[in-house]
Order: structure tokens, then C-alpha cells, then sequence
């Protein structure tokens, strides 16, 4: 019989357990918020603040799941969809926790989309690193929330008139998913891959976002150093095109060239880039970068026969040079204006030379800036695979 | 009405097979990636993983072999035929000590990590106290159910653990594995330290061989299951260096279920799997705590011949439920658990080698 | 002769069925009496077989019997009673008995004993198709109430020898009459032993059903899950029998009990062996679905909702929230009233007439399900959710496995609502304990799945091609191992 009593015994403890239900939070009282953006905060003018740790102004994007015109009809379709909230703290997680006061709905982070960084914000020494800890430490957020750097005031890009979706980082987040079509935008940066970055010392690069009056523009990046964590600079669409070359995560695009002054479009449908280093003087560096491409002609207004294989070999010539010119500048500004090494190099130099690359890796974009002293080689091989549906528009 | 004994075959090799990784695969896995990530460089625990998962085998065979030289004996009915009596008191005393306390470790860290990826603000206590009974509940059933417990549960959990590590293929970058060869000799010493004890669990197989009715092959089965174990262990530590490198996994507290954090199911179908991997965690957990607990009340039994199994149940739970609350923060957990998996490594490597040599050289046991 | 006729009236107080015919035997002057129950007797074999020979054709044999009087009943016996079933009686108790089973008793003055003639006839249902388990593709058989019908049925479809029915009475009152039937040689003996000697154990004074047997003999009364199979269908009886199994047939109800019975078994069903293997797999395949989803559905939106809203896609989060704007209570209170109002919607289906019933449940649900979306009690999720449960729950050939996951479903509900997750895998792992501890006649429950016989898998939930499954259950333990040849010849 007391066999059966050890049976009963969890049975027993169960009305202790109804008692309690400590985390069950109905859906509907949830705040879901989906996007972040964090500013500089002006100086509220208390000197003590001005030398320990700076304020930041955090807006955060609530939903208002009534306003989102779904279901039965209840609400009506006039409640926006979103409401922004600000608060002002020195700890984001202050911050967080201060959004409480505001709303009626408990903030709930689980499908926080994206975190907007003011360049203000990046700028100062290590408070991007400081930002993004929160993001990472709290369990409730994603490893996939994308970070993004916004060039002047990042709340105001949670502002953007979201047509034709409901939620404007609904829209953000499909305008950064248009990388794939745009080659001059940076691919979305997970925040793990952040973590990745911050934790060894490469620099990096993530994603630009700007508001241009209404519209919003994010081609361009910003350039991290890894020293410090902290942004250099940020870097136009073009030099950006020229990293996803390099880097290999060109998606597809679209390269210009003339030939006996006439435009022929070269449509990129993928890439991929091959780095040999040659590591036997670490002043001097010697990366070989092969660049690989192939597409079809997207438009041409030269009058070509492209059935000609002598014809393709010239196109494909000037293609790559055009496509090389855009890498170099790419590598000019990187290595000897920024002096940041943006493209991971230093991780071919890791992995070919390991006892050289613990000497140097120091001092590999800072201090002694090997990076800076390197040479890089570029060599691009375009293939035009088919000229497209038509071979010329006229005889 | 009463039943009776029939179609109910006693443990076969598989059980045995499946009792192994059931018992090692538990809250080790969770941190051990961090862990190996620290002392060694890049991909280099891989090869601390499979040289002490190699000795992990070589230990469970020897320990097998052992039980199964004393058929329909279990591990305190063969020993006195070795050593003296005293001796066999002590390592008696030892082990009940050593299991109890193990369950202790496992219903608290469940009890934090459930408490930190799951909710919010439940306590710890309440948590730990529900997966206590559960366990209980399967203790107080028949000890073959226990086992047959592992057969049910080790399927989904390998599948689980597999998916994970497929679906992070597409973060996988193969040069995070480089270079290899890095790592110098103290830190691959540290690193087959680690796993070793991360395997450690084995010695479960003192106590279940006697079970079987054919223990012929028990030796080979063990160490098959061992070697499961280890295959596991060695993918889920390869997909975390893939896909965070090591310097990031080395800052991660439990780089298992960020792995499963970072799964993106395509189509958005599921969002946070990392809260449907751990639930399932918790059966694995589950599994190596129910065996603990059977190990340390059949232990305790041992001692104390003439205490019914509800009394020495009622004793030992709220025991090792008081000895869970003791530890204050997450090192002192830590601690406790090394502390704990160093008087595990002791049990599985010393005792059964010393035991199986002197079974050899006394010729004592049937030999198979 | 008269004192005994007294005394068996006085038995059964004189009711206005008991007819007691007296007459002569044939051209003697002996006095015998016909006592039958009028109703229970088939009329025409007592005018024609009983009463025509003895009155009429009764030849007079010569011999004087008024010296040894047990001579007459054996002449009778052997010469003039032309029915097959006659048996000697002895004692009032043995009479009434007979009487009661719709036998006729002749009583012969003089003569202490008495011959009991077989004349059992009385009103039966039809063979027709069960109710209770349809098919698309099978046999459109079931047993009826009558027990010799019934193990007909069962002979029909095993013309072997080995065929075994042992006979008990069950009941003080009712003395029914429970066949317990095997195939020799194939059953495991010590399980038919145990089979029996639960059954010796009964006693009732009725047993009105063979549930009561069932709850009687099984292993554990306190386990949510059936421990034994009922079915109607003989075809079902007679593949289980083949297995190696045990039926149990008892008078006055068409449902037969099969034991032993495992969890592999309850997803099971006759009509994926009539179809082809890859039909077959496949709809096994949904029903494991099904029954997923009827327990743990409910659940599992509670746990989401209140718990781990994390979980649910983004836009999914979001329209679940809105629709949940206005409704005044948590989730899981939610939950349970639908579910609630299902099962009594349920069981208010079964009483109403066929007709009105199928309607009822459909209208009932849509409508009740409309309304309360409407007046914003329930939300539009819980709705369908509750619906896709319930039809999920009908996709289970066993209705007793059905009911006990409902059951289980609630206890679900009642986890998910505390511990969200964390509860319902800690009930999962506590159902998963019962099973595995659960014995069915001695055969673990959780088999084959767990102690494994990999070469039962193959007809667990995906069913092979017919040629494979060549060897009976692994797990029975039978005496004879091989089905079928490769060759096709049976053994």
C-alpha cells in the first residue's frame, strides 16, 4: 500500500502548484516590440555624466496588434499599427524597463526584428560593444535580430512611412532583404555574427541606413574597427560593391561598361572570390584576390554579334576591368584611407600562417598596421554564360 | 489483479546499448563546447573530445566486462568476492553518496536553466521540485521501466540533436575550423581532461549488467553505446565551432542551446527553437537522473538490507533536494558539478580496473 | 412424477411462461411431462421432434420397465427422441437450469431422473455490419448477442483443429455462459493459463457486458489506458487469435475482448491490412498524426499563447493577439471551455437518434462556436483549434484509446496552463512512466516500441508489404514462430 502512496505524492503537491503560475502572461498583454534605435542623448547639461558613461535616448517600435486591421474586424483600420516609445537612460536595460511606465503592455522582446545604431553612438570608444550586450545576454531576444547603423538620428528612421506594409520594420526589413537585388547594399548582419566580430578582433562592416527627407536609403556601410570597437567611417555604395567582390558575397547585380562608347549591361547572376596570401615577409604581404563572376548581358546598346566568340571575349575584357577598377578603390580606401581591414584578410593570414599571424595579429590594423603595408592583387574573371533572348535588336 | 512475469524479457544488449548515452547525455553537453573552446584553439577539442571519448570506451568496456564476468550478480553481490569486506563497505558508502549527490546537481541545474530559457520568474525551487518527482515517480516503478525509459527517449533526443546541426548548416563556414594543430600540449591535456569527465556516467553499467539475462556480450554493446555518445558530442562541438568560432563559444554560458537559438526554420514556421530544444533536453536530463536516483537508492539498499525502497525513497529525494538549494550562484554549481565528476572519474576509471585485474588474476567469475 | 412437477413449479413460482405438457407415451400408459419456457424454446422442434415421437411414434418395445425405470430414459434415448443434444439429468437444480437456457425437461413417472432435450430458439438480431467499426474495404460481419452465433463467426474463419473454446459460467444470477478461445499451438501456453485463472477469480452476480470482465481481469485498474481490445468485428477476433492472442466471448454482447493488448496495437486496424501496403502505411502514418494532435493540440496553444508567445511567427503572434483583444479570460480558461462544451456536445450525440445526432454535432459546434466568437467570449483560434482536435480525435480506430486521450488531453491542458512547456513534457515523461510500467497481461505495454523487437517495427507504424510479414508477433512469445512461407504455402 505505501507503494501507492509514493504514486499519490506528486498528485498532492498539484494544488500548490495552481497557486502560482508566476510566468503565464496572456498574448494579448504582451508589447511585442520589433525594432530599436538608439541615440546619442544630447548633454541634459549634468556634468558628472559627461566623463563616465554617456546617455542614450532608445526608441523602441511597439505593435498595436488591434490597429493591424487582421482578425475579426474589431478594431477599426484607422489605429496605426505601431506605436514609437523613447525613454533616456545610461543602461539599456533600464531603458527597457522604463518602456513599462509608458504602456499598458508588458515589452516583450522575442520578435525584436531590428536595432538601429546612431553613427553618434558607434563613434564613441566601446559603446557599441556595450549596446549590443544587452541584445545578447538577455535570453529573450533572437540571434537574428539585424543590426544597423543609421547616419544621423536613428530614431527618426523608425519613422518611415511604412506603405505598403503595416509596420514600418516590417518595411525596413524588407528593404534590407533587397540586398540580393542590390549589390551596393551589405547583406543584413545577424546579431551573432556581431557577437562573432566583437569577440575575436576583426574589424567589420555592417549595414547603413539613412533617412533622405522621406524616403530611406541603405547603400553604404559603416566600417568597424576591431581594435576598439568603434566605427572609423562610413563607406558609399560603390566601395561597398567592391567589398561584396571581395568578400564573395556579391549576390547579383549589375555592371556598366562602354565599348567603342556604347553601354552594355552586364548582369552578375553570382560571384565568388578566392584569396591566396603569401606570407613570407610580414612587412609586405602579398594577397592574391581572384574574383569570379558569370551572368549575361542585361542590355546592350552596342550592336554586337554575340554569337561571335570574339565578340563575348571583348565584352567580358572590359568587364573586368570595370569590375576591377571598382574592387581597387575598394582596397584603396579601405587599406590606405581607413587603414581598416574590412575584408578578413587577416583570417587568410590566420589560417596560412598561424605562428606569424599570433606575432602580428596585434598589430594587424593598428599600431604597426600591417594590413596598410600589404599588397593586394586583384584578378577578375568574368563570364558572360548567354546574351540574353535576343542576340542584337537589329542587323 | 496481480500480473504476472511473461513476454516480459528481462534487459537484452540493446538496452544496455541505449542505457549508456542515455546516462552521459545530459547537462554535460550544454557547456562542455564553451569549456573545450577555452582550453584549446579553433577545432582543436575535437581531437581532446575523441581521445577522451577513446578512453571513455576503453573504461566502459573494462566495466562492462566486469559486471558481466558475475551474471544475476549486481555490482555489491560480486565485489565482496574480490576484496574485503570493508573496502566493499566503503566504496559502498561512496557511491550512494556520490549518486545522491549527483541528482542533486542535475535537478538544480535543470531547475536554472529551464527557470532562465524558459521563464521568467517561476522559481528555481518550484522547478526543480516538479522535475523531482517526476523522477521519483519513475523510481518508484520497476527498475527495468527505468531502462526501458532510455530506449523510448534516445531516439527523439540524437534527432534533435541532429537537426540542430543540420539546420545551422547554412552558418556553417568551414574556415572557422582552421587551423588545426594549434593548440599546445597543456591545453590538449586539459582538454581530454574535460571530455573524459564529461563522458563520465558509464559506471551505471555496474549496476544494470546484472539485470541482463545473457551478459555475454554486455562489454561490446556498452561500449557501442559509449561510442554513440561520443559521435554526438563530437557533432554538436564541431556545429558550434562552425558556426560561432571559438573565441565566441568560449563567451557563451551554455553554447548548445544558442546553437539552437540561431536555427532559422525557413518559412518562419517556428521562431525560439531553442525553447522546443531544451524540452526535449529535459527528457535526456530526465533519463540520467532517474538512473542516478535508482543507482543511489539500490546503493543505499545495499547498506541498509532491511529499510523497505518507499522508506529509503522518502529519505534520499528530500535529501537531495536540500543539497540542490545549497549552491548559491552559477560557479558554485559549476564547481559542485566538476567536484562531483571528479569522484565519478575516480569511480569509473580506478575501481574497475583495479577490480577487473584482480578478477583476472584470481581467476574469479565466469570467464565469456 | 407429480411431486416433482410440484417442485419445479415451486422454483420458479408458477410464471405465466412455463408451460408443463403432460401426455402418454405413445401406446403405453406411462405418464411423462414436457416443462419448457415458452419463448426461450424453438415451438416447432418441441411439436415436431419431441412431442410427434414420443405421442405418436413410440413403438411399443415389449419390454417391462416398470422393474428398471432407467432402462425406459435409455430406450427413449436410443430409439425415440430423434434430437441431437440430449443429456441426463439428475438434480432439480440441473432441470432449472436447462429450463432457464430454453431446454426441455422430460420428466418420465416414476423415474427419478430426467432427460434434458436441447430446444434452444429464440429471437435474434441479424448479422449485420458493426456500428461501432466500420470499414471502407472488409467483411460486413459482426457478432451479435447470441454466443453460439458468435463463435460461429469465429469457426468460420479458422478451420483449424487447434481452435480451442473453453467454457465457464459467469455470474451468480445470470450464470451466462464466456467462451475463452485460442488456437493451440500457437498461443503461448502460460498466457492462456493466466487468461484462465483471472476468469475463475470472477465474481458477480451479472455480467451484463463483457466490460465488466474486461475491468475485472485486467492489469491495472487505475491506468488511463485499456488493457484489453474489445471489437465486433469476427475478422478482427480471428487475426488475433492467429497472433497468438486470447478472445473472450461472452453471451449477451457483441463485443468480444482480445487480450493481450499493446500500445502498438491500439493505432491499429484491420481495414490497413485489406489495403495495400503503401495505402496502408500511410494512414497508419496520419493516425500517429491524429492522435498527437487530439492529445496535445489544446495544450500546446495554451503553452504558446500564455507562455512562449516567442515561438509563433511574427505575423502569427501578431493576429493571434489582436483576435485575443477582447476576450475576457486567460487562455487555458478558454481552452477548457471548449473543450468542456466539445465533450458534452459529444455525448449529447451519442444519445440523440442517428438522424438528429450527426446534425446536432455538426450545427451544435458551428453555431456555438460562431456565437461565442462573436460575443467575444472565445477567440477564433481556440475555435478551430478545438475543431481540428476533435476530428483528429475520430481518426482513431479504437474508441476506448480514444476516450483515454481525451482524458489525457485535459491533463495536458491543466500542465500546459501551469508550466507551459516545462508541463507538458513533464506529463509527457509521466505518461511515458505508466506505459512503461503498464502490463497487459504480462506483455509490457510500451512494446515493441520498448523492450525492441525490431522485427515487430515492421508492422507498427508503417505496414509492410504482405510477403514480409512472415513471423507472428515477436513479443507473444508464440510456440509457433512462422506464419507464412516464402513460397506461400501457410503452416
Amino acid at each position: 500500500m505505501s507503494k501507492s502512496l509514493v504514486r499519490w505524492l506528486p498528485l498532492v503537491f498539484l494544488p500548490f502548484l495552481l497557486t502560482g503560475c508566476w510566468d503565464r502572461v496572456e498574448i494579448e498583454d504582451r508589447g511585442f516590440t520589433i525594432g530599436a534605435a538608439i541615440d546619442l542623448e544630447e548633454n541634459l547639461g549634468n556634468e558628472e555624466d559627461k566623463n563616465e558613461q554617456h546617455v542614450y535616448q532608445g526608441t523602441y517600435q511597439l505593435v498595436v496588434p488591434g490597429g493591424l486591421g487582421q482578425g475579426t474586424g474589431q478594431g477599426g483600420g484607422q489605429e496605426t499599427a505601431y506605436q514609437n516609445l523613447s525613454t533616456v537612460s545610461d543602461s539599456l536595460f533600464e531603458q527597457i524597463r522604463d518602456l513599462a511606465k509608458e504602456t499598458s503592455r508588458t515589452p516583450f522582446f522575442a520578435h525584436l526584428e531590428m536595432i538601429i545604431v546612431s553613427d553618434d553612438v558607434a563613434k564613441v570608444p566601446g559603446a557599441f560593444s556595450n549596446i549590443m550586450d544587452l541584445f545578447l545576454r538577455d535570453h529573450e531576444m533572437r540571434r537574428g535580430v539585424k543590426v544597423l547603423i543609421s547616419k544621423g538620428n536613428a530614431g527618426d528612421v523608425l519613422k518611415v512611412e511604412p506603405k505598403p506594409e503595416n509596420l514600418p520594420v516590417m518595411f525596413l526589413d524588407s528593404i534590407i532583404e533587397n540586398a540580393v537585388k542590390n549589390p551596393q547594399m551589405l547583406q543584413e548582419v545577424r546579431i551573432g555574427t556581431v557577437h562573432e566580430y566583437l569577440a575575436s578582433n576583426n574589424s567589420f562592416v555592417i549595414p547603413k541606413i539613412e533617412m533622405n527627407g522621406e524616403r530611406v536609403d541603405s547603400e553604404g556601410a559603416a566600417v568597424i574597427h576591431g581594435h576598439n570597437d568603434t566605427m572609423v567611417d562610413f563607406i558609399s555604395g560603390k566601395t561597398t560593391e567592391g567589398l561584396n567582390f571581395i568578400k564573395g558575397d556579391y549576390k547579383g547585380g549589375l555592371v556598366k561598361a562602354k565599348i567603342d562608347e556604347n553601354l552594355v549591361v552586364y548582369e552578375i547572376k553570382n560571384a565568388k572570390s578566392t584569396v591566396e596570401v603569401n606570407t613570407d615577409d610580414k612587412n609586405k604581404i602579398k594577397f592574391h584576390i581572384i574574383i569570379q563572376t558569370e551572368g549575361t548581358i542585361g542590355e546592350s546598346f552596342k550592336r554586337f554579334d554575340y554569337t561571335k566568340p570574339k565578340n563575348i571575349e571583348k565584352v567580358q575584357n572590359a568587364m573586368e576591368d570595370e569590375i576591377k577598377k571598382t574592387a581597387e578603390t575598394t582596397v584603396e580606401k579601405l587599406r590606405d584611407d581607413l587603414k581598416v581591414d574590412a575584408l578578413g584578410l587577416g583570417g587568410y593570414v590566420q589560417r596560412k600562417n598561424y605562428a606569424l599571424w599570433k606575432m602580428i595579429c596585434d598589430d594587424w590594423d593598428h599600431g604597426d598596421n600591417y594590413f596598410s603595408k600589404s599588397e593586394i592583387a586583384i584578378e577578375v574573371n568574368a563570364i558572360i554564360r548567354a546574351p540574353g533572348s535576343i542576340i542584337q535588336i537589329e542587323k | 489483479m496481480k500480473s504476472f512475469e511473461y513476454g516480459d524479457g528481462e534487459l537484452g544488449k540493446k538496452e544496455i546499448m541505449f542505457a549508456v548515452p542515455s546516462m552521459v547525455i545530459g547537462i554535460g553537453i550544454l557547456s562542455l563546447p564553451r569549456l573545450l573552446a577555452n582550453a584549446t584553439n579553433f577545432y582543436d577539442g575535437a581531437i581532446a573530445l575523441l581521445i577522451g571519448g577513446a578512453l571513455a570506451i576503453l573504461f566502459t568496456w573494462i566495466a562492462a566486462n566486469l559486471s558481466s564476468r558475475f551474471p544475476k550478480k549486481s555490482f555489491f553481490s560480486f565485489t565482496p568476492l574480490l576484496v574485503p569486506k570493508p573496502i566493499v563497505f566503503i566504496l559502498n558508502v561512496w557511491l550512494t553518496i556520490h549518486f545522491i549527490f549527483f541528482v542533486a546537481y542535475e535537478i538544480r541545474a535543470i531547475g536554472e536553466i529551464a527557470e532562465q530559457y524558459l521563464f521568467g520568474r517561476t522559481p528555481v525551487e518550484i522547478l526543480s521540485v516538479t522535475f523531482l518527482l517526476v523522477v521519483v515517480y519513475s523510481v518508484s516503478g520497476s527498475r527495468v521501466g527505468i531502462l526501458r525509459l532510455n530506449l523510448l527517449f534516445l531516439p527523439i533526443i540524437c534527432f534533435i540533436a541532429v537537426s540542430i546541426a543540420l539546420m545551422n548548416i547554412t552558418y556553417f563556414e568551414f574556415q572557422n575550423l582552421l587551423p588545426v594543430f594549434t593548440t599546445d600540449w597543456s591545453g590538449y591535456v586539459e582538454g581530454v581532461k574535460l571530455s573524459f569527465f564529461s563522458f563520465a556516467g558509464f559506471e551505471i553499467v555496474l549496476f544494470y549488467v546484472a539485470l541482463m539475462n545473457r551478459p555475454k556480450q554486455a562489454a561490446k554493446f556498452a561500449a557501442a553505446g559509449m561510442g554513440l555518445a561520443v559521435g554526438l558530442y563530437l557533432i554538436i562541438f564541431t556545429t558550434c565551432i562552425g558556426v560561432f568560432t571559438n573565441d565566441t563559444t568560449s563567451t557563451m554560458v551554455y553554447p548548445t542551446i544558442e546553437l539552437a537559438k540561431e536555427v532559422e526554420v525557413p518559412g518562419g514556421f517556428f521562431e525560439r527553437f531553442e525553447s522546443l530544444f531544451f524540452t526535449i533536453w529535459i527528457m535526456a536530463i530526465f533519463n540520467t537522473t532517474a538512473m542516478s536516483l535508482d543507482i543511489a537508492i539500490f546503493s543505499m539498499g545495499s547498506l541498509f538490507r532491511n529499510m523497505k525502497k518507499v522508506t529509503r525513497i522518502l529519505i534520499i529525494s528530500p535529501l537531495s533536494y536540500l543539497i540542490c538549494m545549497f549552491p548559491q550562484n552559477i560557479n558554485e554549481i559549476t564547481s559542485f558539478g566538476t567536484l562531483i565528476s571528479y569522484s565519478g572519474g575516480l569511480v569509473t576509471i580506478f575501481i574497475p580496473s583495479i577490480l577487473l585485474a584482480i578478477a583476472k588474476l584470481r581467476g574469479i567469475g565466469k570467464c565469456e | 412424477m407429480d411431486k416433482n412437477i410440484q417442485n419445479i413449479k415451486n422454483i420458479f413460482d408458477s410464471p405465466s411462461d412455463l408451460t408443463i405438457r403432460k401426455f402418454t407415451l405413445g401406446k403405453t400408459n406411462i405418464n411423462c411431462v414436457l416443462i419448457y419456457v415458452d419463448g426461450l424454446t424453438d415451438k416447432n422442434l418441441i411439436h415436431n421432434h419431441i412431442l410427434k415421437s414420443l405421442q405418436i411414434e413410440v413403438i411399443e418395445s415389449g419390454k417391462d420397465f416398470s422393474q428398471q425405470p432407467d432402462q425406459l430414459l435409455e430406450e427413449l434415448y436410443q430409439k425415440a427422441i430423434t434430437i441431437s443434444e440430449v443429456k441426463q439429468a439428475d438434480t432439480l437444480d440441473e432441470m432449472s437450469l436447462a429450463i432457464l437456457s430454453g431446454d426441455t425437461v422430460l420428466l418420465v413417472d416414476g423415474i427419478n431422473q430426467g432427460l434434458i432435450l436441447g430446444s434452444k430458439g429464440w429471437v435474434n438480431r441479424a448479422v449485420q455490419e458493426p456500428i461501432t467499426e466500420g470499414v471502407i474495404r472488409g467483411p460486413r460481419e459482426g457478432f451479435i448477442e447470441n454466443l453460439r452465433t458468435n463463435t460461429v463467426l469465429i469457426r468460420r474463419r479458422i478451420r483449424d483443429a487447434n481452435l480451442r473454446f473453453k467454457s465457464y459460467k459467469i455470474g451468480r444470477r445470470s450464470k451466462k455462459d464466456l467462451v475463452v478461445a485460442y488456437i493451440e499451438g500457437i498461443a503461448n501456453p502460460a498466457l492462456v493459463k493466466e487468461v484462465e485463472r483471472r476468469i475463475d477469480t470472477i465474481d458477480l452476480d451479472d455480467a451484463p457486458e463483457s466490460g465488466y470482465i474486461e475491468q475485472w481481469i485486467e492489469d491495472s485498474f487505475l491506468s488511463p489506458f485499456p488493457q484489453m481490445t474489445h471489437t465486433e468485428r469476427p475478422d478482427k477476433v480471428a487475426t488475433a487469435l492467429v497472433q497468438g492472442k486470447v478472445a473472450i466471448v461472452l453471451d449477451g454482447t457483441p463485443f468480444v475482448l482480445i487480450a493481450p493488448v499493446t500500445f502498438g496495437n491500439t493505432l491499429q486496424s484491420p481495414e490497413d491490412y485489406y489495403e495495400r501496403w503503401m495505402v496502408g502505411s500511410l494512414i497508419r502514418v496520419l493516425r500517429y498524426f491524429g492522435a498527437f494532435i487530439s492529445v496535445f493540440l489544446p495544450s500546446l496553444y495554451v503553452a504558446l499563447v500564455s507562455y512562449h508567445p516567442g515561438m509563433i511567427p511574427s505575423k502569427l503572434a501578431f493576429s493571434i493577439a489582436s483576435t485575443r483583444e477582447g476576450v475576457p479570460v486567460p487562455a487555458f480558461i478558454e481552452a477548457f471551455l471548449m473543450e468542456f462544451t466539445m465533450e458534452m456536445l459529444r455525448e449529447a450525440g451519442v444519445r440523440l437518434p442517428k438522424p438528429i445526432g450527426q446534425t446536432i454535432g455538426i450545427v451544435g459546434g458551428l453555431v456555438i462556436g460562431e456565437a461565442a466568437v462573436s460575443a467575444g467570449v472565445v477567440s477564433p483560434i481556440m475555435v478551430i483549434i478545438v475543431a481540428i482536435t476533435a476530428v483528429a480525435s475520430f481518426a482513431l480506430p479504437s474508441y476506448s484509446f480514444a476516450i483515454s486521450l481525451r482524458m489525457l488531453r485535459f491533463g495536458f491542458m491543466l500542465t500546459a496552463a501551469v508550466f507551459g512547456f516545462y508541463g507538458i513534457i513533464l506529463g509527457y515523461i509521466m505518461i511515458n512512466i505508466h506505459i512503461v510500467n503498464l502490463k497487459s497481461f504480462g506483455v509490457p505495454y510500451s512494446t515493441p516500441f520498448a523492450p525492441s523487437f525490431f522485427k515487430d517495427w515492421k508492422d507498427l507504424v508503417l505496414r509492410s508489404p504482405i510477403a514480409t510479414l512472415s513471423q507472428r508477433p515477436q513479443y507473444m512469445q508464440t510456440d509457433d514462430k512462422v506464419r507464412m512461407d516464402k513460397d506461400g504455402e501457410s503452416s
